[in-house]
């Protein structure tokens, strides 16, 4: 019951695209949408569509099924999702006032990466200015790796789109959801980050790896994406920190979700693992 | 200034001490961790001005990305310091990133040092 409550919550919540995305697919209870058209059809953009998706999924109020790299939605069929369902068609449309002022989206983070520009550039001039430390920059390896092929327990296919894996299930059960799965918006984030990466570092880069609550799959909504990111030689941490500085803040203010990553020597991820290595890397997800 | 961002203020200094403390004594991770305390104490009182009141380090990198760096009131850069340093914090408590160096460590040190003084400017700005 408490499961119900809060999935009842989840559906008459604030959020008017949740709202739209569940209408759009109970309306027509049966049919299935790919995340591409629920993400048109709803007027949204992909990260808000696959994070509320990714909502309505824990929730038990709507279903993933993956066929290939496909992913496709439909109203799940459990006794709460008819019973919101009879709900939602009773009510008005959600309220569709001023949208809140989206986050301009900073240069792509591959360009910011490649010419850092510094701080006083990045903001605007009523802004309360930054000093002057800055550490010695090293200019960003321009050379792009063709592929990256990570060592993982569970490789993941590459892919522009938001895919998972063909062996992606969801059990409900009794109106809650565990998923086994990794968390699709945390894949789609770290794959962003993934192509930045490529860009920056080419051969150095050895792979980078989903880890962490999102890895796990059932992560809440404001979870953060938590990444290793395997270069040939970990020298100077803080260089590493700052080439990768604006491609994760991007990211991070783009679907206002922390993006972070720890940088791992190959030596050290491909050696004989200690520690909570041996626990992350078992349960890490490659992107 | 409220009375919680001053106390706010007063922790992220002791904080910032202590940062520079490590840095002297060659005590790198310790270093990094206090630096980052400091930026997250000042993120905290920039948004006890605002009126809100954010707990775990993610809220307050979040909330304060939004309502300071998004909106202009603050460089962006102090955003993406503010996300350096918390990930400088969690590879330095780790068993398993790479080592962080001294220039790492004195980047985000310096760093929490110019949050601080910009954070007492903002402050003091939106006190009058």
């Amino acid at each position: 019951m408490i499961e119900n409550s809060a999935a009842v919550d989840l559906a008459l919540g604030r959020s008017s695209v949740r709202q739209r995305i569940l209408t759009l697919l109970i309306e027509d209870a049966g049919s299935r949408l790919h995340l591409r058209e629920i993400q048109r059809r709803a007027d949204t953009s992909p990260g808000t569509a696959s994070r509320e998706l990714a909502k309505l999924v824990a929730a038990g109020l709507i279903e993933r099924e993956a066929e290939g790299h496909q992913v496709y939605f439909k109203a799940s069929t459990s006794p709460v999702a008819t019973m919101l369902r009879s709900l939602l068609l009773a009510m008005p449309q959600a309220e569709s006032g001023p949208r809140p002022p989206r986050l301009a989206r900073a240069a792509t983070p591959a360009v910011a990466a490649a010419a850092p520009s510094p701080p006083a550039a990045e903001s605007s001039p009523a802004s309360i200015e930054p000093g002057a430390a800055q550490p010695a920059r090293r200019a960003p390896d321009a050379r792009v790796a063709e592929t990256v092929e990570p060592r993982s327990a569970r490789p993941l296919t590459a892919g522009a789109a938001v895919t998972a894996p063909a062996s992606a299930s969801i059990s409900t059960q009794g109106g809650t959801s565990v998923s086994t799965d990794p968390d699709l918006l945390g894949l789609q984030i770290a794959r962003s980050l993934a192509e930045s990466l490529r860009a920056i570092y080419g051969e150095r880069l050895q792979g980078v790896y989903l880890y962490g609550t999102r890895a796990a799959g059932a992560a809440p909504a404001d979870a953060d994406v938590e990444t290793i990111v395997v270069l040939d030689h970990v020298d100077h941490y803080g260089q590493e920190l700052e080439k990768t500085s604006h491609a994760c803040a991007s990211l991070s203010r783009d679907y206002r979700i922390l993006v972070g990553r720890v940088f791992v020597s190959a030596a050290a991820w491909n050696g004989d693992p200690t520690g909570s290595l041996r626990q992350i890397r078992s349960e890490a997800v490659a992107v | 200034m409220t009375p919680r961002s001053a106390q706010l203020i007063d922790g992220a200094n002791q904080a910032l001490a202590s940062a520079q403390r490590g840095l002297e004594e060659q005590d790198l991770e310790s270093a990094a961790e206090r630096a980052c305390v400091t930026m997250l104490r000042l993120a905290k009182a920039c948004l006890d001005e605002d009126g809100i009141s954010a707990g775990p380090a993610q809220a307050v990198c979040s909330e304060y990305g939004q309502r300071f760096v998004q909106t202009g009131l603050m460089y962006s850069a102090y955003f993406r310091w503010l996300l350096d340093a918390t990930d400088l914090r969690k590879a330095a408590g780790s068993d398993f990133a790479a080592p962080i160096d001294y220039d790492a460590a004195a980047t985000v040190v310096e760093r929490a040092e110019i949050f601080r003084d910009a954070t007492v400017r903002f402050v003091s700005r939106s006190a009058r």
